[in-house]
């Protein structure tokens, strides 16, 4: 394994193969909670926790479970890890844990989570799932973290629940609500593709950008498949 | 899975056995076996965190409790054990049908008023808040402990401003909203655009008014 390799993994979950912008995975609690950039990241932190668990655990165990249970092994895992931060989180962080509320035990179908689970941490070693987990809960946090602020800013007038635009104009409550969730995302992804595109001067096909690094070395891209429509159901 | 080809030197039926056997294990007892292994060791790790976390969890929440109650009742420093609606009814009180609980507060033995849990229904389902009735039979305080009103119209509901026009009300048919400004103590004025938000949490705050000024009057201390 080389620090090439690691690099890569590490940094795909960032903007490469961001698990909201690009494999627009995990939708349903990326529109409900982004109402306030605080949800956004205390959500982004949560499901980035659970990852990192489930990924390295996943990855851990990879050689000993059958095919065959394999996807209740790691719902059991990952359902684990789950309940595990909602009890802490009850226990230390409890007006967080109010405002997300169903959102922190959803994570266990979070798809983002079995996605991982499926395409990365069961093909590869505890380490590299451990930094994949890192790159796409630090992608997934960031994304969620930049679509609650725009939406709090413009939305509510304050950001991080500090009030940013008292008289400048009056908030339009569109944007919390869950249309404005949509509206920011669309906007986003659009930017992000326009800014790859201006970068690179090459279009950036989405398909390819999804499967991006795991595909390239060669574990073929079934997994791209599946992401691919849970991501459009979701 | 096909092994019955494979060369060697027992007879026939005897390695397709031995073949059976194995996959009989592969396919069946392994899975079942690494299944269960894993259900139990997570089970384990949960039993282990819940037993860490469920007494901060519960003390927390006992803690909030009070510091609400503490907050809609100034006036008390303790509050004895919640009397819940089936508590009161069986005490031969009408309670109005948004109560959820009441709790007599008190400062140094004496009665100091009560706090009244309410839950009426909003927009949104039902709005959970606490109204602080003092032991002159006026409201000293409102909360809203949980809502799920609209985010920027109901959710107003939720700030001093339209709170605070509760705080001092003594008479539960006195409470009324109005769509314009409030001209009178007990005239709410409605939230623009959440009327039924308004609308709800003024009932509860007169059934929670009613409920502790039946209370007191049937347990004579007022």
């Amino acid at each position: 394994m080389n620090v090439k390799r690691m690099k890569d993994v590490l940094t795909a979950g960032l903007l490469k193969e961001n698990p909201i912008i690009r494999l627009l995975l995990g939708m349903c609690p990326s529109l409900a909670v982004t109402t306030m950039a605080e949800n956004g990241l205390g959500m982004g932190l949560a499901a980035t926790v659970v990852l990192i668990g489930s990924n390295i655990a996943i990855s851990s165990v990879r050689n000993i479970v059958p095919d065959k249970v394999r996807i209740p092994v790691f719902i059991t895992i990952i359902a684990g890890f789950v309940t595990v931060v909602q009890l802490l989180m009850a226990a230390y962080l409890p007006d967080l844990n109010n405002r997300l509320g169903i959102f922190i035990p959803l994570i266990v179908v979070n798809c983002i989570i079995l996605a991982r689970a499926e395409m990365f941490a069961c093909k590869n070693n505890p380490l590299l799932a451990a930094l994949d987990a890192i790159g796409m809960g630090a992608g997934f946090t960031g994304a969620l973290f930049i679509i609650g602020s725009v939406r709090e800013i413009l939305g509510a007038g304050t950001w991080m629940g500090m009030t940013l635009t008292k008289d400048l104009f009056d908030p339009a409550s569109i944007m919390i609500l869950p249309p404005g969730g949509f509206l920011v995302m669309g906007v986003l992804i659009a930017v992000v593709n326009k800014v790859s595109i201006l970068r690179t001067g090459k279009k950036a096909v989405p398909d390819a950008a999804g499967c991006g690094s795991s595909c390239g070395d060669g574990e073929g891209c079934a997994g791209c498949a599946i992401v691919n429509k849970e991501g459009g159901a979701v | 899975m096909t092994q019955q080809n494979s060369s060697g030197t027992a007879s026939a039926p005897q390695k397709r056995q031995a073949a059976d056997r194995k996959m009989w294990y592969r396919e069946m007892v392994n899975p079942a076996v690494v299944l269960f292994l894993v259900g139990l060791i997570v089970t384990g790790l949960l039993a282990v965190v819940y037993q860490m976390a469920q007494p901060i969890i519960v003390e927390r929440e006992a803690k909030e409790k009070m510091a609400s109650l503490q907050t809609v009742l100034p006036a008390a420093d303790t509050f004895e054990p919640e009397k819940s609606r089936s508590i009161l009814e069986q005490g031969g009180l009408t309670v109005p049908e948004t109560v959820v609980s009441l709790y007599p507060g008190m400062k140094g033995g004496a009665f100091a008023g009560c706090a009244v849990q309410v839950a009426p229904k909003g927009y949104g389902g039902a709005i959970s808040m606490i109204v602080g009735v003092g032991a002159d039979g006026a409201i000293s305080g409102v909360i809203i402990i949980s809502q799920n009103e609209t985010p920027g119209l109901g959710t107003k509901a939720a700030e001093p401003a339209f709170l605070k026009q509760y705080n001092a009300v003594a008479d539960p048919a006195g409470l009324q909203v109005v769509k314009r400004v409030a001209t009178t103590r007990g005239e709410i004025e409605a939230l623009t655009g959440a009327t039924v938000t308004s609308r709800a949490v003024t009932r509860g705050v007169t059934d929670a008014l009613t409920a502790a000024r039946e209370f007191m009057k049937k347990e004579g201390l007022q």
